[in-house]
């Protein structure tokens, strides 16, 4: 036992032993220092300032605050928070349910060509988000649209449709988007989760003579609430965050643009209205403020989605 | 009992297949809208290729798309390469070592784990023009090696995939620290490190805002931006327009297709089981 001690002493003594995690991990420590935390920490002290990114940088204290919170003043902090619940809503419930009736069929061994059809759903999610937007704009156009041209040619409509004609119709529309480009992922972390269920515990309630449907939505779904919780928590943060997709979506169709973020505004997110505050209108200390909320609504959550990614590899 | 599972297999690949084909149907409007002249697009229903590829073809081409490619992988490439270095470095070092100060390191990994990547955006970008950055693609570059989720990931991996005992035998042999990381401990993380490589060369191949910010020149626009700005002006322009995007969006599926399994297990790499 003690030599044992010893020759661990001997093996990491050395010099080159000592130094080496600071070597190792310097790169990474110094830039995220100073290209992501120095600037986290400067938009902190901007949102006490009003400034227009060029002039004096003037100490206003919590102004940018009161305004933000306050749903008189301005609105729009709050609208964005409704808008990323109702798209949050509108989407996770769905693709949830997608991928998981889509994995039942995965499951079984007689589907051949599983793979492929993995591959097959992930596709949209590799798409530059910009090109989804564009493209998306273009289906749902309402001059020009494809899908108003396929429902004249099946004669199911007479007059063209203006999908985004309303707020509610821009959120559909979104919502449709975000399921198209983020299922093929929800698959792939739902079908990893059910392939590391332990198989006794299945076959046992086959035995008990449970079907494989019974089986699959009563037992093995449950199992993998963890990992649902973890999928809804991420597109969460996601929505939040949402940019280049519905700018675009709503700034480049056939027949115009919209509105920035949709009629009345309607989908209009976090991440938007940031970027709007700070580059169109030159107000970074209000845009600073915002991020500060957006970070405290998303907080919270990423601070769920840490504990749950980590828990589980300690184990 | 035969013919039931017989069925439930037509079932499935039923089932698969509707979802599958209209996955990809907005794939397919878009490959063939950009094969048809503006004019047609407006006009009627296309479902089939149109004969006006060449055309389209030269107006994006005429346009300086293609510059938008270069200027794409001169970014997405070394930024790669600097995430998977700098990331397995710093993984390898708090998983392999124990130093004064990992205790802090580590909580530093957690924590700014949850930090969302566009809260310092507006300060980052007044940092650029403080470093003279602005319109160069050196801000898409150099803070790739402070990737903390690449961190983390390597950290978990390096934990389960490199033997502590070798390390050791190793230093018994008198090898000094950086051959040991380069021989021993980093071939151990290949696999690991190509997963990752391709999530963050798609991530920064899509990158938008970030480039949109900083590029203000159009000859050093990367795909994203051209896509957003080509003809945006011009109706005129849409069907060249939606011709670069899917001509933007086929390497992609291309690098993806020739590694799914490797992409694929990148993807639920870092998260949770069941």
């Amino acid at each position: 036992m003690k030599q044992k001690a010893l020759k661990q002493k001997k093996l990491r003594g050395g010099r080159g032993y000592r130094l080496a995690p600071y070597l190792f991990s310097a790169p990474y420590v110094i830039t995220y220092c100073v290209f992501t935390l120095f600037p986290m920490l400067f938009t902190l002290f901007l949102s006490f300032t009003d400034w227009d990114g060029y002039g004096e940088i003037k100490l206003v204290g919590f102004q940018n605050y009161q305004r933000m919170f306050d749903i008189t003043a301005d609105p729009r902090f709050f609208q964005t928070l409704l808008n990323t619940g109702i798209i949050v809503l509108l989407t996770m419930p769905i693709g949830i349910f997608l991928g998981l009736f889509l994995c039942y069929f995965m499951q079984k061994r007689a589907i051949r060509g599983q793979h492929v059809f993995r591959v097959l759903y992930y596709l949209p999610a590799l798409m530059t988000a910009v090109a989804v937007g564009l493209l998306w704009s273009t289906l749902f156009d309402y001059e020009n649209g494809t899908f108003n041209k396929i429902l004249q040619a099946l004669h199911l409509t007479k007059e063209n449709i203006y999908f985004m004609g309303t707020g509610w119709g821009c959120r559909l529309v979104l919502a449709l988007l975000v399921i198209w480009s983020s299922f093929g992922s929800t698959m792939l972390f739902l079908s990893s989760a059910l392939r590391s269920i332990n198989e006794e515990v299945l076959d046992a309630a086959l035995v008990d003579g449970a079907g494989p449907w019974k089986t699959y939505w009563k037992i093995s779904v449950p199992m993998i609430k963890q990992v649902m919780i973890f999928i809804v928590i991420t597109g969460l943060i996601n929505a939040f965050q949402m940019y280049d997709a519905s700018v675009m979506l709503f700034s480049s169709g056939p027949s115009g643009g919209l509105p920035y973020g949709g009629v009345d505004r309607s989908c209009l997110t976090m991440v938007m209205l940031i970027m709007e505050e700070a580059f169109e209108n030159m107000h970074y200390g209000y845009a600073a403020a915002l991020s500060y909320g957006m970070f405290l609504c998303v907080g919270v959550f990423s601070f769920f989605s840490m504990k749950m990614m980590t828990r589980e590899k300690e184990r | 009992m035969k013919q039931r599972k017989h069925r439930d297999r037509i079932v499935g690949y039923f089932v698969l297949g509707i979802v599958a084909l209209s996955t990809l149907f907005p794939f397919y409007c878009m490959l063939v809208m950009g094969t048809h002249e503006n004019a047609d697009l407006f006009t009627g229903l296309k479902l089939w290729f149109g004969g006006k590829f060449g055309e389209n073809f030269k107006k994006l081409v005429d346009a300086g798309y293609f510059r938008y490619f270069l200027n794409s992988l001169a970014i997405a490439v070394p930024n790669t390469i600097l995430t998977v270095f700098s990331s397995a470095m710093g993984g390898y070092a708090l998983a392999k070592f124990e130093f004064r100060g990992k205790k802090f390191l580590k909580a530093f990994v957690y924590i700014t784990l949850m930090l969302p990547g566009s809260l310092g955006t507006i300060a980052w970008v007044w940092e650029m023009k403080q470093f003279g950055w602005i319109n160069t693609f050196l801000p898409f570059i150099i803070p790739a090696m402070g990737n903390t989720y690449a961190v983390y990931w390597f950290m978990q991996v390096s934990k389960g995939a490199i033997s502590t005992e070798v390390l050791e035998s190793a230093r018994m042999d008198g090898a000094n620290e950086f051959k040991i990381f380069t021989r021993i401990a980093a071939p151990q993380l290949t696999a690991a490190g190509v997963s990752l490589g391709l999530l963050n060369f798609v991530g920064a191949w899509n990158n938008y805002l970030g480039p949109f910010l900083i590029l203000k020149k159009p000859e050093l626009y990367t795909v994203p931006i051209g896509i957003a700005t080509f003809g945006s002006q011009f109706r005129a322009e849409y069907s060249a327009r939606i011709l670069g995007m899917s001509i933007a969006t086929i390497p992609l599926i291309i690098v993806f297709a020739c590694t799914s399994k490797h992409f694929m297990a990148g993807v639920t790499g870092g998260s949770v089981k069941g």
